[in-house]
């Protein structure tokens, strides 16, 4: 029976190491742009596909993420709102109650 | 034109005052007072805004005027969750009874006027009110604030009250016939 183990086990080895190896999967990450002094920050952000986005509003006026790919509800003063990519390209985005106000999530395969 | 001037003249005196005070050049406001003259400064745009949001009918006058209310109005909440954080009590001031009285009567001389007329005195107003607070910021309530988070609180205005002063006179610009293509695409 041990000589039986040991040879399957070998053998699975051996089995094993013919594979391909698996491509790595990246692993989402969650990034975060804070809404402050009028202005997005980071005002460009390159992610992931999967990757999540969270913008926290740490001004001290309401603001908004509006776009035609990532649009949010008000967001008052300490609110956040939270986003997942699952599309490359890129957003480009604004403030909808400041439009001085611009950023961009670039969105990577 | 005569009565714009007064109008201008009158919202702009408040903080001209504070400058001038005595007291306040001896010692400053204290944080008690510069607290009660920061909602009450915030809460005299958000009287005339509600005023501008009820009586005109240019939307870009109205969407103006909403965007003062709600973004001051959010300025003094933050204002009274800290001074209630800190247990200070804000301290009525001459600054602040001037700024209020100051305030209506600006709201009178405004509130006589109709239509186009209504609108450009408002906005008028609107970029002399934010131009002398942002100078009473910067001059008077920073430099004196003593406690940190208030300070914070102070300087973290400021960059709001920069994009009014932006926004109302691109306003203005437009309510005038001189705005170029290129400002109508940027509100701020």
């Amino acid at each position: 029976l041990k000589a039986f183990a040991l040879t399957f086990a070998l053998a699975s080895a051996v089995v094993l190491a013919g594979q391909p190896r698996a491509k790595p999967v990246n692993k989402p990450t969650t990034h975060e742009v804070r809404m402050e002094g009028m202005k997005f920050i980071p005002s460009s952000l390159t992610v992931k596909v999967g990757d999540t986005v969270v913008w926290k509003n740490t001004d001290i006026v309401p603001h908004n993420i509006f776009s035609p790919q990532i649009s949010s509800s008000t967001l008052q003063p300490g609110d956040s709102f939270k986003w997942t990519a699952t599309k490359a390209g890129k957003n480009a985005y604004t403030c909808a109650l400041h439009p001085m106000m611009h950023g961009a999530v670039i969105v990577e395969p | 034109m005569v009565k714009l001037s007064v109008v201008l003249i009158v919202v702009g005196a408040s903080f001209g005052a504070l400058a001038a005070d005595k007291a306040a050049k001896a010692q400053g406001p204290t944080d008690p007072e510069i607290a009660h003259i920061a909602v009450t400064a915030n809460q005299v745009d958000i009287d005339e805004g509600k005023d501008a949001v009820a009586k005109s009918s240019n939307p870009k006058v109205k969407e103006f005027a909403q965007r003062m209310i709600d973004d001051h109005t959010a300025v003094i909440k933050q204002a009274v969750d800290l001074v209630t954080k800190l247990k200070v009590t804000p301290k009525d001031n001459a600054t602040s009874q001037s700024l209020k009285s100051n305030g209506d009567k600006a709201r009178a001389e405004i509130g006589k006027k109709t239509g186009a007329d209504f609108d450009k005195a408002y906005v008028d107003n609107e970029v002399a009110y934010h131009e002398a607070v942002i100078a009473a910021v910067d001059t008077v309530l920073i430099p004196n604030a003593k406690n940190a988070e208030l300070k914070k609180l102070l300087e973290a205005v400021k960059p709001a009250l920069v994009a009014h002063l932006e926004h109302a006179k691109q306003v203005q610009k437009e309510l005038s016939g001189t705005a170029t293509s290129a400002d109508v695409g940027h509100k701020h």
